[in-house]
C-alpha cells in the first residue's frame, strides 16, 4: 500500500496529464487501443449478447445422442475415480459410454487398479458403461486418444483428462448444440477445483474464469472460438473421422482445432465451433508458482511451434476464413506470442527514454487501468455467466494481484517463445515420451 | 478263451467293419431276437451317424435290444459314434476284433446270470448290467438343460421294465423324437429311471461313487428351472426402481433424486441450491429402492426362486438341494445278482419274543419234545411272507409303502400274543409260533391277517399280497429237523 502512496504523490503525476490526454494515449497504444481494449469490448458485448441468447433458450428437446468419453489417464491415481464418478452422475437420459485410457499402465498400476475399483459402481447405474483400456507401454496423450477413437461407439465423443471432474450437467449441457448440423465441435469450460489451495491456484481460478469462462463466450457469441480446450473437447465423431483423429506431438488440442477449421475451409463448408460456459469440468492447477510457470512455458512454447512450425502453410485467410483468421492473427499469433515480445521491449524502451521515476509511474497507471478494466470484466462476467457467483465473488480480492500475475505470465511466454524458436523445445514436452517425438515428422 | 457269437445289425449300405466269417449279420434287432440267439456281442454298423434320423433308428435297436433278456447286459458296440447314443453303449469301434477280450469278460461273467430271474425285475437286470462290466463300471448321469429331472441315467431308463415304459420311448418314425432325442427327452422313462437308482441307493445295491453336481429343484415340483428374481420385501413384487437419496451438503436436506431433479438439474427442494458436483454440492449417502407396486422403501431387495414349470415362489435357503452321483455296484448288490433274489428287510416283529431263526428252531426242537411227554401240549406255527414288496414300493413311492407297511406292521402285531414267539428265516418270510394253540383257531388268524390288506386304512392302488398260512410239524418223524420243516413250509406259502 505504502508503494501505492508513494506512486500517487509523485511529482511526476501531475507532469503525466500536463502533456495532454493524447500523448498519455500514445503512450498506452501498443498495450491498449489496438488491441486489449477492443478485445475486451467485445468479449462483454458478446457475453451479454450469449446471456440474452440463454436467457430464451427455451426447454431442452428430447435429443440425447450418445456419448464417449475418453479419459486419458496417465498417473493420476485415485483422481481418475473422481472423474469417473462425475460421468456417471451426469443427469442425462442418453448413453454415456466411458473409456479410460491408462498410458503406461505398467508403471502407472496404481492408476489402472483406481479406475478398475470403479467398475462395479459403474455398473449399478442404466446407459453407463465403463471400459478400461491398459496401454501397458507409454504412448503419449495422442496415442490414447486415438486408441480410444477405436472404441468409441458414441456419436459424440469427448476428450477428457483423468484429472478432471464434472459438474452434473455437463453432458447435457456440451450435447444440445449438435442437434444443430453445422456445429463440429463445443469447446468446454474449465474451472480450477484447488482454487483455495494456494495463491496462485486462486488467481489461476480469476485467471480462468476470465480468459476460458467469459473470454470464450463471449467470443462464441461471434463465432469466432479459435481453440478446443485439450482437458475438455467435445466432437461429433464424424468429424473426428474425417479428419482421422488427433496426430502425434504436443498441442494437439490446439493443432486438432486448427485441422477442423483447416478442413472446413478447404471444402467452404458451413461449420461452427461452440464454446459452452455451462459446460463445465474442474482441473487442477499447479499450486506453486514455480509450477505454474513450468506449465505456461509447455504450453506457450506448443503454441508457437504450432503457429511457426506446423501450420505455416495452411496459416492463410483463404483457408481459414477471414473472420477467423483474423482470430487466429489477434488472440493467437498476436495476444500469446507477439505481445510478449511489445510488452517487453516497450517497457525496456520506456525506462531508457524516461527517468526512472516517470517511467515507474506511467507503468502504474498502466496497472491501474488494467485493474479497473479487469474489475468492470470480473464483476459483468460474474453476473452474467457465473454459476457459483458467491465462489467468484470470493476471489475479487485477489484481483489487485492479476494484472502483476499476468505481467509475469506473459514475460514466462516470451521465454517460452524464444525458446521454441531457438531449441525446439516443444521435443521436450512432459506429454509424450522421447521416442514418440523423436519419430514426429514435424 | 471262449469263442462268443458276434451279431451285427446292419442298418444301411456304409458299412465300417469288413465282415469275417465268424460274424452274423443281421437287418434289425427284431430279427436277431426271432432267432433266439444264445449270449453274443452285437455289433451295430451299417449308418454314418451324420443324420440326427440315424442317430435315432440306432437308438430304437437298442431299445429293443436292451429290453429283451438276452442282450439286457451283453456287450453292445457301434461302428461309428452317435453322439449323444454313444453313452448308450460299451464303445465304438470300427474293428470288433480289438474289444473281443473285453467283450468276452463281460459275457463271461453273465454266465452266472439266470435268465429267467431277470423277467420282470428292472431292479434286477440294472444290477446285473453293472455286475457284468465290471468293478470299475460306474453309473453315470446325465445332464439334459432343458429337462424338467436335468440329470437322470439313461442306461436305467432303457432297462425298465416295459410294463414301466408304457412304450413311451420312441419309435422312429417319431419325427418329434429327432428333438427329444438330442437331450435324452423321454421324460416318463427318465424320471422312473431316476426313481429306480434311488431305489437301489437306498437299499444299498448301489454306492455313490463321484459328487457329479449339485442341483436345487422346486420343493413343489422338484424341477430345477428356477428363476432367481429380486424382489420387493414387503409386496414381493418384482417392479421396483432404485432410488438414489441425495444429501444437498448446504442445508443437509436428505431426499430420493427425483425429489432434487428439477428440469436437467439437481436442485435441493429445501434451500433451492442448485447441487452442481458430486462431492463439493452433495453425496449420496445411500441408495435404496422403492417398490412401484406398494411403495415401500427398502434398502436391498429380497431374492427369491422362481419355478418356472408351477410358478412357485420359493426362498433360495428352502429350495430343495440335489446332490447329483454316479454309481458303482455295492457288495450287497454284486450278491443280489449271484443269488439272483433282491430280498427287501422288514422288521415286522422285535421285542423280547422275536428271536433269531436258529433259536426259533431250537425252541420248536424242544416243544416237540415236551409233546411227546405231554400229549395235550399242542402248538402250531403261521408262516407269513410279503411278495410283492418292490413291485409295491416301486408303483407306489416311498413314501406311501412305508405308511402301508407302518399299518400292516402295527395291526399284525395287535393280532400277536405275548406268549407268542417270533422270528423271520427270508427277509419277507416270517414265523409265529404259537403254543396251546389248536390248528383251527390258529388258521382264524392267519384268515384274518391275510385279509388285513383290504381293512387298512390308507387306500391305494396296489396291494401288498399277504399270504399267511398254518402249519403243524409231526411228532412222530424225529428224523426231519424243525429247520427242514420251515423251508418246506416256506415253499407252500
Amino acid at each position: 500500500m505504502e508503494v501505492f502512496e508513494e506512486l500517487l504523490s509523485s511529482e511526476y503525476l501531475p507532469l503525466l496529464f500536463e502533456e495532454g490526454a493524447g500523448t498519455l494515449l500514445l503512450k498506452f497504444m501498443p498495450f491498449v487501443l489496438f488491441f486489449e481494449l477492443p478485445l475486451a469490448i467485445l468479449v462483454i458485448i458478446g457475453v451479454i449478447k450469449y446471456t440474452v441468447d440463454r436467457r430464451y433458450e427455451g426447454e431442452r428437446r428430447p435429443y440425447f445422442p450418445s456419448v464417449s468419453c475418453i479419459i486419458t489417464c496417465y498417473s493420476e491415481g485415485r483422481d481418475v475415480q473422481k472423474t469417473i464418478m462425475s460421468l456417471t452422475e451426469q443427469i442425462y437420459p442418453g448413453k454415456i459410454e466411458m473409456l479410460a485410457m491408462i498410458d503406461g499402465a505398467a508403471k502407472n498400476k496404481f492408476t489402472y487398479d483406481s479406475a478398475h475399483e470403479m467398475s462395479h459402481y459403474v455398473s449399478g447405474f442404466e446407459n453407463r458403461k465403463l471400459l478400461v483400456v491398459p496401454k501397458w507401454q507409454r504412448g503419449g496423450r495422442v496415442s490414447s486418444l486415438n486408441t480410444g477413437l477405436n472404441f468409441a461407439s458414441g456419436e459424440i465423443v469427448m476428450a477428457l483428462d483423468g484429472d478432471t471432474s464434472f459438474d452434473n450437467n455437463m453432458v447435457e449441457r456440451a450435447t444440445r448444440h449438435f442437434e444443430d448440423p453445422t456445429v463440429a465441435a463445443v469447446s468446454g469450460c474449465l474451472r480450477v477445483r484447488n482454487a483455495d489451495e494456494s495463491l496462485t491456484a486462486s488467481l489461476q481460478a480469476i485467471e480462468y474464469f476470465i480468459s476460458i469462462q467469459a473470454s470464450k463466450t463471449g467470443l462464441s457469441s461471434f463465432n469466432m472460438v479459435n481453440n478446443i480446450s485439450g482437458a475438455f473437447g467435445v466432437f461429433r465423431k464424424s468429424v473426428l473421422d474425417l479428419v482421422e483423429g488427433w496426430d502425434a506431438g504436443t498441442a494437439e488440442d490446439l493443432d486438432l482445432t486448427l485441422r477442423i477449421k483447416n478442413y472446413f475451409g478447404r471444402y467452404k463448408k458451413k461449420f461452427r465451433i461452440i464454446f459452452d460456459p455451462e459446460a463445465i469440468g474442474h482441473t487442477d492447477a499447479p499450486a506453486t508458482f514455480k509450477g505454474f510457470l513450468k506449465q505456461r512455458i509447455r504450453w506457450d512454447g506448443d503454441l508457437s511451434y504450432l503457429y511457426f512450425r506446423k501450420h505455416k502453410r495452411s496459416f492463410k485467410p483463404k483457408i481459414l476464413g477471414w473472420p477467423n483468421f483474423l482470430m487466429i492473427i489477434l488472440t493467437g499469433l498476436f495476444s500469446q506470442i507477439v505481445m510478449p515480445f511489445v510488452i517487453f521491449v516497450y517497457t525496456v524502451w520506456l525506462f531508457i527514454r524516461y527517468p526512472i521515476e516517470y517511467a515507474s509511474t506511467l507503468l502504474f497507471l498502466v496497472y491501474l487501468f488494467y485493474f479497473f478494466l479487469l474489475l468492470v470484466m470480473y464483476l459483468i462476467f460474474t453476473a452474467c455467466l457465473s454459476e457459483r457467483p458467491e465462489e467468484d465473488l470470493s476471489r475479487l480480492c485477489f484481483l489487485p494481484l492479476m494484472p502483476l500475475f499476468a505481467f509475469a505470465a506473459r514475460m514466462n511466454s516470451l521465454v517460452a517463445t524464444v525458446w521454441e524458436l531457438t531449441a525446439s523445445g516443444h521435443k521436450d514436452t512432459s506429454m509424450a515420451p522421447w521416442w514418440v517425438t523423436r519419430k514426429n515428422k514435424f | 478263451m471262449k469263442e462268443y457269437k458276434i451279431y451285427r445289425i446292419l442298418l444301411g449300405e456304409e458299412t465300417a467293419h469288413s465282415p469275417d466269417g465268424k460274424i452274423s449279420d443281421f437287418q434289425s434287432a427284431r430279427e436277431l431276437l426271432e432267432k433266439k440267439p444264445e449270449s453274443g456281442i452285437v455289433l451295430i454298423d451299417g449308418l454314418k451317424g451324420k443324420k440326427t434320423s440315424d442317430k435315432l433308428k440306432v437308438f430304437w435297436e437298442l431299445v429293443e435290444l436292451r429290453e429283451s433278456v438276452e442282450f439286457c447286459c451283453a456287450p453292445i458296440y457301434l461302428s461309428r459314434t452317435m453322439q449323444q447314443v454313444d453313452i448308450l453303449v460299451d464303445g465304438i469301434s470300427s474293428n470288433i476284433e480289438e474289444r473281443l477280450p473285453e467283450a468276452a469278460s463281460i459275457l463271461e461273467r453273465g454266465k452266472r446270470i439266470s435268465r429267467e430271474k431277470l423277467l420282470d425285475n428292472h431292479n434286477l437286470r440294472m444290477l446285473s448290467y453293472m455286475y457284468v462290466r465290471g468293478e470299475e463300471y460306474s453309473l453315470s448321469p446325465v445332464c439334459s438343460p432343458f429337462s424338467q429331472w436335468i440329470y437322470s441315467y439313461p442306461e436305467m431308463a432303457l432297462l425298465l421294465d416295459s410294463s414301466t415304459k408304457a412304450s413311451k420311448i420312441l419309435r422312429p418314425e417319431d419325427l418329434s423324437g429327432l428333438e427329444r432325442l438330442r437331450s435324452f427327452r423321454f421324460d416318463t422313462e427318465m424320471i422312473m429311471a431316476l426313481r429306480a437308482v434311488a431305489f437301489l441307493e437306498d437299499h444299498g445295491y448301489i454306492t455313490r461313487n463321484l459328487l457329479v453336481d449339485r442341483v436345487r429343484k422346486c420343493p413343489k415340483c422338484k424341477t430345477g428351472h428356477l428363476n432367481y428374481v429380486d424382489v420387493c420385501p414387503n409386496c414381493g413384487s418384482i417392479d421396483f426402481n432404485k432410488k438414489l437419496m441425495i444429501h444437498c451438503f448446504i442445508c443437509g436436506h436428505v431426499a430420493p433424486d427425483s425429489d432434487f431433479r428439477k428440469n436437467m438439474s439437481f436442485v435441493c427442494p429445501k434451500c433451492n441450491t442448485v447441487l452442481r458436483h458430486l462431492g463439493s454440492d452433495y453425496d449420496h449417502p445411500l441408495e435404496s429402492h422403492e417398490c412401484n407396486n406398494c411403495g415401500s422403501k427398502f434398502i436391498e431387495p429380497d431374492v427369491k426362486a422362481d419355478c418356472l414349470f408351477c410358478r412357485t415362489r420359493t426362498d433360495p435357503s428352502d429350495l430343495t438341494v440335489v446332490n447329483v452321483y454316479s454309481y458303482k455296484l455295492s457288495e450287497k448288490g454284486s450278491a443280489a445278482v449271484r443269488t439272483g433274489s433282491m430280498q427287501m428287510e422288514i422288521q415286522l416283529f422285535d421285542g423280547q419274543n422275536n428271536l433269531k431263526f436258529s433259536y426259533f428252531c431250537n425252541i420248536i426242537e424242544w416243544m416237540r419234545e415236551y409233546r411227546k411227554r405231554y400229549a395235550d401240549e399242542v402248538f402250531t406255527l403261521i408262516g407269513l411272507k410279503f411278495s410283492n414288496l418292490y413291485e409295491v414300493e416301486d408303483l407306489l413311492g416311498e413314501d406311501l409303502y412305508k405308511k402301508i407297511m407302518d399299518e400292516l406292521i402295527f395291526r399284525i402285531r395287535a393280532m400277536v400274543r405275548t406268549t407268542d414267539i417270533t422270528t423271520s428265516s427270508a427277509p419277507d418270510t416270517f414265523w409265529i409260533l404259537l403254543p396251546r394253540t389248536l390248528f383251527d383257531n390258529s388258521t382264524i388268524l392267519a384268515e384274518r391277517i391275510e385279509l388285513l390288506n383290504d381293512k387298512l386304512e390308507i387306500k391305494s392302488d396296489k396291494k401288498i399280497e399277504i399270504t399267511a398260512k398254518c402249519f403243524q410239524i409231526p411228532t412222530e418223524d424225529n428224523e426231519i429237523s424243525a429247520e427242514k420243516y420251515l423251508e418246506l413250509f416256506a415253499e407252500e406259502l
